[in-house]
């Protein structure tokens, strides 16, 4: 299937700093993508070369098979929410929907207003007044709302509570059946979303180091524990993330293959490792190479 | 609904408050003026000339700057392109100029007839409009309240390009420049010339026909800053 999304060798750099660096990748059409890394690491800025925000350095960005700068006829089908939005000074939540209503032309208003009551969102308060929990339901409104065939939130959730978070996975999910469309979601909250996630793509210091289908990813990385030698002898063709030592015993976390039935008949331990562990593990070892 | 006229009625929506307040202040300043100039009775000199419109043009240039540098992020977060934003800013100032120039004309057709609200004041005309006819009178109005207008668009997309530090480096070239010029013309002692160039201009092609060239310098100027510009 042609993707929605086409990157190749996308970089974007602020002097002697690479925000992006050479990165290259493909989004399917209808899919929950996680887009992962640490503060700094780039994903606010691939996703605004991905929006056409930001103009690139070098490589190409096809979104929708076209070049997202200046494409109105791509932008109207992308919707972009980010933590950092900022609003005109004298908008009250209503102007913030009303410009949802206009520009996006999926927008499903019956939809906006149940969240906005699922929130609870006060439509005539101006935005500069609303807490920062409430800053972030207006974004997560707006983004589903648009029912955007690619839709990004940048951090969406900072500020809201946990009741708020769980609402906005929920309706997410219960949306995205009936209207599926391409969604990224770029967050600090690993385990948090990663039921969600079909797809997993985690950028350190510009660069993308993992682009895997979440379940290939869950079954491929896991923690031996036993006794260094054995740990050694079945971990030989697998790729090691890290390792420590807890007395007599060594638990290494690797990434690669490692046969259960061999780890029983040594006696060691095998236990898979959460989205989140595994993005630690790769996210040091990549800031240690 | 086409969309840059719904992206001009965001713009809307953003200045409901800043198309009032000027003209709130505006008959705050005219009430005063009718109250002074009445308490005075038949002390006032020959038809004075009072600076009350001044709150109309410099809300514009605030407004012109303010649509900038706030809904500029905002429309781009939007998923709005930069010339989609830059045709509907266009279309909402041209409507907004449009529209205080036939309020002001309609208000200086009033003072007049009344022979200046009854007491000989002049708040929104000025001696010489009365001499033009009425497409001239609203080109008068307007091409200063665009040239305000774009003055503010301008310094907002330095601001938003390059930051506070690009509208202080915009400020003082601009001073620069002026202070240049002003040197220049007294070094080759072109003062009393130059007077008497501006005394040669008509009221429409000083008030309309000039400054409507600053506002398409400014408008390309604004606009080439902003094609690059990132929220």
């Amino acid at each position: 299937m042609t993707p929605v999304v086409s990157v190749q060798d996308l970089s974007k750099r602020y002097g002697a700093v690479a925000a992006v660096d050479g990165v290259s990748f493909e989004l399917r059409r209808n899919g929950i993508y996680g887009l992962l890394g640490r503060n700094g690491a780039g994903k606010t800025t691939l996703m605004q070369l991905l929006t056409g925000q930001q103009f690139a350095t070098a490589g190409t960005v096809r979104v929708l098979g076209a070049d997202p700068v200046e494409n109105e006829r791509v932008l109207r089908q992308v919707s972009f929410i980010k933590e950092s939005q900022r609003y005109p000074e004298t908008y009250k939540v209503r102007h913030v929907l009303l410009a949802g209503r206009l520009l996006f032309p999926a927008w499903d208003e019956a939809f906006a207003r149940s969240l906005v009551a699922d929130f609870q969102l006060p439509p005539s308060r101006p935005v500069k007044k609303l807490s920062r929990g409430m800053l972030s339901a207006l974004g997560v409104t707006v983004g589903l709302a648009s029912r955007a065939p690619i839709t990004f939130f940048d951090e969406p959730y900072l500020g809201l509570d946990a009741v708020a978070r769980q609402l906005f996975y929920d309706r997410l999910l219960a949306d995205y059946a009936e209207h599926p469309r391409t969604v990224v979601l770029s967050t600090h909250l690993i385990d948090e979303v990663s039921d969600l996630l079909e797809h997993v793509l985690l950028i350190e210091r510009g660069r993308l180091v993992l682009d895997e289908a979440a379940d290939t990813l869950r079954g491929q990385v896991v923690t031996v524990t036993g006794p260094a030698q054995t740990v050694d002898r079945l971990t030989a063709n697998a790729d090691e993330l890290h390792r420590e030592h807890l007395g007599p015993l060594t638990r290494a976390t690797v990434r690669g293959a490692v046969s259960a039935g061999d780890a029983r008949e040594a006696g060691v331990q095998l236990e898979p490792v959460s989205l989140q562990q595994l993005v630690v593990r790769i996210t040091t070892r990549e800031a240690v190479s | 609904m086409n969309r840059v006229v719904a992206i001009a009625r965001l713009h809307a929506a953003g200045r409901r408050d800043g198309l009032v307040w000027p003209l709130v202040i505006l008959a705050i300043a005219f009430a005063v003026n009718l109250l002074v100039f009445g308490a005075m009775g038949d002390d006032i000199g020959d038809r004075p000339v009072t600076g009350g419109l001044a709150s109309v043009y410099i809300t514009a240039l605030a407004f012109g700057a303010v649509a900038i540098a706030q809904q500029f992020p905002f429309a781009l977060g939007m998923s709005v392109t930069r010339r989609e934003f830059a045709a509907a800013l266009g279309l909402f100032t041209v409507a907004q100029t449009a529209a205080y120039a036939v309020l002001l004309v309609v208000l200086q057709a009033v003072e007049d007839a009344t022979g200046g609200w009854g007491m000989r004041l002049r708040f929104f005309g000025a001696g010489f409009l009365d001499r033009e006819g009425v497409p001239a009178q609203l080109l008068i109005y307007a091409v200063p309240l665009l040239l305000m207008t774009l003055t503010g668009v301008a310094l907002g997309t330095v601001y938003v390009r390059w930051h506070s530090n690009g509208v202080f480096a915009a400020v003082c070239a601009v001073l620069l420049a002026g202070g240049l010029t002003a040197g220049l013309v007294t070094k080759y002692g072109s003062w009393p010339a130059t007077g008497e160039w501006f005394l040669r201009q008509s009221a429409l092609s000083m008030f309309a026909g000039w400054p409507s060239i600053a506002v398409v310098v400014l408008a390309a100027l604004s606009w080439a800053t902003l094609r690059r510009a990132t929220p």
